[in-house]
């Protein structure tokens, strides 16, 4: 109770609700959230689910063109799938891989900013060097490696079973060298500062420091580029699916969606491929809107001086 | 080396409670890549001294003298890269952290920036029981709020301001409530890093005021760190005042006001702004504090010095007892030049 | 003559709780020559009253009322490009922090005759020779070395005397010294002090020194203005106001320093602090930690008055002053 009194009184809230531009970016996000995670309520049809599709449905246009179908109102893809429903079914898959990429992300990075920030020396020199590495191979590079190896030694069965598992780790291993030196900069920026010599004086464990003291006071820089980072893990794993090597046709996310309908494009049923890049389009336009509006808001010493 | 030494008769109260041996404090700087040799800050260079129980021992300088360094060595911040420290009879600078830890309870300090001191996401309720629950695992939850409200009341904090955090106080406030973080645990030892130097004039006396109230109550014994003579002299039972690492003069207090022995402590005593009327004489002395990175030959001072001759430029004077009652590190003094 | 005259000045901070006053209606002259200290602790404005005149307040600030009228002109009013030339010029300003003057990517040379040149129209040989008499003026060693040299390479000493080299360079006849000697240990304090002081005497410039160091106002002004919570609470000669204060604040911040005060002995505190800007209490700001405040003082802001040949803003200043005859 108190804590949402609290928020609500906050500076940060504040001017969040003065700037439309945050507002409405976060509106945005919000309402792909709420209809995603609403999806198997919500969509009008059940896309995984064979049984409610027919073949003779395939490639209807959107409803307002020229035989289009009372039913589907955004038309359908080759499958005869409800392209409004397999939006919404994709979307949640995007965002769900986004999210929990990101946080493994924040997993790892944190932990190695944090141990590296905090006992420097040879610990931080290796890890430093080691995400010098990580971030030299692009992303994408690697993810294409081990996506393909992985399919190569076991098989495209067992990968499809196991692909938004398999995203997640690529995606969430590939990318922790931001969190890691985005922590070990503000951990070296609180180390210094006199609480933390007040911990030492008590006695207290290095741990018990790390944990109670330091790293609560990193989280604002943290929570910056988490939006960003979520942007960038939806881009990748649409990247990786539209390669071919992301989420398979049978449960597509709005990247295998965009590839799907790639095909076809020039045969005139631009609706499989034009909507789900509209949606992800807008998606990655808020993510990154409300990210930079959290970085000046939470840095305000950039943002003053004018 | 101790005055002490020797005596047969050497009563409990006369011991020190902290002895300082030669202490020597080095930072090796970054950069000297190609040189076999990196270049380092020469902090502190061989101070000895004694604090005794009870007694507010001040150290004053001007910044980049080593006295922040001392104090962080005292709290177990920092190791002496030569020397010792002894803490009522048993050697702490080379304990590890399980060995320092009944010493930690004895020994607290309180910090220069009232704004950094206190963690911004913890209450000031968290802030204070920390310490407690940790050296007091004996105590439960009742006795520690007890302990923990006895203390804020008897710095002068309302024990309401448990539940709010950091930010919603002034800086005098937090430095009162820095102090009862300090006073938790019962210590016998307060080192005070330029308590009162963050905060404005009015706020300053009341601090200065809860800290020597603190004292009689507790029977503390302060190491109080200071580049304010004023408040030194205010504060303090004794005095070391400390250049580019090294003590040149250490006196009672009065004595030290009264009749300054070495010249760089006429020098700091001449440049205090006085608000008496009298007119603005100033003796200017040539050039600054010398890096200490490249530590001058020699007394560290012979640079500025108006009395330095060829001795001081090769041989570095050491604290010797005067008959003034004072003990000063000066070839001057010591060959009566100095008058 | 007066060179400044300070009517009525207020400056506000809007905020999302409304505006805040942190200026609440200054009045201040200062004489050709004169040397005058504001004094106060942080939050009490002073700051803010050399960064009205300047008119250098940081947005969203402004002045919402009075006039700053300097050389017959109000600076409030005048356009950004006429107080840019006044600025630098007839006007000079020194900061805490040399850093804040100094641009660590120019040599010292380059940015002296920079600043010459942007206010007279002269050679850069000229500049060059004008801004070498600066840096010897302020007994800068080698100055020659230095004029091609980067402030990084200055310890915090020469490099406030390059600022105050910097502020000279174009005569001015009005010094802004913000807290010169704050940043700097006591030895170099006391140098740069004299060195003001002897420069402002010599160049007949008047001198508005912005500390929170009655002990320093004392030994270089002639005047002293007393800050509180916006408001000037007492203003008059130096000796008058530290040998006998006579606002309740100024009396409790002398009696509170350590050395008026016997060695060990508690010191004579002010209980409480100074209110935060937007809690200003009504009446006179200081009633709250005041030990003579009444019911008046909780409802009416006292105005300055005149009390025993200074200005006094306290309903009880002429009663104050008879009682500590008595007492004394």
């Amino acid at each position: 109770m108190s804590t949402i009194s609290r928020i609500l009184q906050s500076d940060l809230f504040y001017r969040f609700s003065r700037d439309k531009v945050a507002m409405g970016s976060a509106l945005v996000v919000m309402l792909f959230v709420v209809v995603a995670a609403l999806s198997p309520v919500l969509a009008p049809q059940n896309p995984y689910d064979l049984t409610q599709l027919d073949i003779l449905d395939s490639e209807l246009p959107p409803r307002w063109q020229d035989g289009g179908d009372e039913r589907f109102l955004l038309g359908t893809d080759h499958q005869g799938r409800d392209m409004l429903s397999t939006i919404m079914y994709g979307t949640g898959i995007s965002l769900m891989i986004g999210v929990f990429a990101v946080l493994l992300q924040a997993f790892i990075g944190i932990s190695i900013g944090l141990v590296s920030g905090y006992i420097g020396g040879r610990v931080d020199a290796f890890f430093m060097r080691l995400a010098d590495i990580q971030l030299s191979i692009s992303t994408l590079m690697l993810a294409i490696v081990a996506l393909a190896v992985f399919q190569a030694a076991f098989g495209s069965e067992l990968y499809q079973d196991l692909s938004i598992i398999m995203l997640i780790m690529v995606i969430g291993i590939a990318e922790w060298p931001q969190y890691a030196r985005t922590v070990r900069a503000s951990v070296l920026a609180e180390r210094s500062k006199e609480y933390v010599d007040a911990a030492r004086v008590i006695g207290l464990p290095k741990r018990h420091i790390m944990f109670r003291h330091v790293l609560p006071n990193t989280l604002s820089p943290v929570l910056v580029i988490s939006t960003v980072q979520i942007a960038e893990a939806i881009i990748t794993e649409a990247s990786l699916s539209f390669l071919g090597l992301g989420m398979p046709v049978t449960q597509p996310s709005l990247g295998s969606l965009i590839r799907s309908g790639f095909e076809f494009i020039f045969s005139g049923t631009w609706w499989i491929t034009i909507l789900p890049s509209l949606v992800l389009i807008v998606l990655i336009f808020s993510l990154n809107l409300l990210g930079d509006w959290l970085r000046d808001a939470l840095n305000p010493r950039l943002y003053k001086k004018t | 080396m101790s005055k002490h030494s020797g005596k047969t008769l050497e009563k409990k109260s006369l011991q020190p409670l902290v002895r300082i041996e030669d202490l020597h404090i080095h930072f090796p700087l970054p950069g000297g890549f190609l040189s076999r040799e990196r270049p380092k800050v020469h902090a502190v260079n061989g101070v000895t001294l004694d604090i005794m129980r009870g007694e507010a021992f001040c150290v004053v300088g001007e910044s980049g003298c080593g006295k922040t360094t001392l104090g962080r060595v005292l709290a177990g911040l920092l190791k002496p890269t030569i020397g010792t420290v002894t803490y009522d009879g048993t050697r702490i600078d080379n304990l590890d952290d399980h060995g320092r830890r009944p010493f930690r309870q004895r020994i607290q300090m309180i910090f220069q920036n009232p704004y950094a001191s206190l963690n911004p996401r913890l209450t000031i309720q968290q802030t204070l029981e920390e310490p407690l629950r940790f050296h007091r695992p004996d105590l439960n939850a009742a006795e520690i709020t007890a302990q923990v409200e006895k203390v804020m009341k008897s710095v002068g904090n309302d024990p309401e301001w448990g539940s709010r955090y950091p930010h919603e106080f002034s800086g005098g406030q937090r430095q009162r409530i820095s102090i009862a973080r300090a006073l938790v645990v019962d210590p016998e030892f307060i080192i005070a890093d330029e308590p009162i130097s963050a905060l404005d004039v009015s706020i300053q006396a009341q601090v200065l005021n809860v800290m020597m109230e603190a004292r009689r109550k507790h029977k503390l014994t302060y190491l109080f760190i200071s580049h304010d003579l004023s408040v030194v002299e205010h504060f303090g039972d004794r005095v070391a005042v400390m250049y580019l690492g090294s003590v040149c003069e250490l006196a009672e207090t009065a004595k030290l006001f009264a009749n300054p022995q070495h010249p760089y402590t006429r020098l700091l005593l001449s440049s205090i702004p006085k608000m008496d009327g009298s007119s603005f004489v100033h003796v200017p002395v040539p050039g600054e504090v010398p890096s200490p990175v490249n530590l001058p030959s020699g007394c560290p001072f012979h640079e500025r010095c108006p009395l330095a001759n060829d001795r001081c430029k090769i041989e570095k004077p050491i604290l010797k007892h005067q008959k003034s009652g004072t003990t000063v590190a000066c070839h001057a003094v010591e060959e009566g030049r100095s008058n | 003559m007066t060179l400044l005259q300070i009517r009525n000045l207020e400056v506000d901070f809007p905020t999302r709780y409304g505006p805040i006053k942190v200026l609440r209606g200054i009045d201040l002259d200062i004489e050709a020559g004169e040397r005058v200290g504001i004094v106060g602790e942080s939050g009490a404005g002073k700051s803010m009253a050399a960064f009205a005149i300047m008119n250098l307040i940081s947005e969203p600030g402004h002045i919402s009322a009075g006039s700053v009228e300097f050389e017959g002109r109000d600076l409030a009013k005048i356009s950004d490009e006429e107080m840019r030339l006044l600025r630098g010029d007839r006007i000079s300003m020194i900061f805490q922090d040399p850093m804040m003057t100094l641009n660590p990517v120019l040599t010292i040379g380059d940015q002296m005759v920079e600043t010459l040149q942007a206010h007279r129209n002269i050679s850069y040989n000229e500049a060059r020779d004008l801004a070498l008499d600066k840096l010897r003026e302020v007994r800068i060693p080698s100055p020659e070395a230095r004029f091609d040299g980067y402030p990084h390479e200055l310890s915090g000493g020469l490099r406030q005397r390059v600022v105050i080299a910097i502020a000279l360079l174009s005569d001015p006849a009005l010094i802004i010294a913000d807290e010169p000697t704050t940043a700097l240990d006591v030895t170099i304090q006391a140098e740069i002090l004299a060195l003001l002081l002897e420069l402002c005497r010599e160049h007949g410039a008047a001198l508005i020194l912005i500390t929170h160091d009655l002990a320093v106002v004392s030994q270089v002004t002639e005047r002293i203005v007393v800050m509180y919570a916006g408001n000037i609470i007492e203003s008059g000669s130096t000796r008058k106001v530290t040998d006998t204060p006579s606002h309740p604040y100024t009396m409790g911040l002398i009696a509170a320093l350590p050395e008026q005060n016997a060695p060990g002995t508690p010191l004579n505190q002010i209980r409480g602090a100074m209110p935060m800007m937007n809690a200003v209490p009504p009446g006179c700001a200081f009633s709250p930690r005041c030990d003579y405040a009444d019911k008046k003082c909780s409802t009416e802001k006292p105005e300055l008055r005149e009390v025993t040949g200074r200005l006094v803003a306290c309903h009880h200043a002429s009663k104050l002053k008879r009682s500590r005859k008595a007492g004394k």
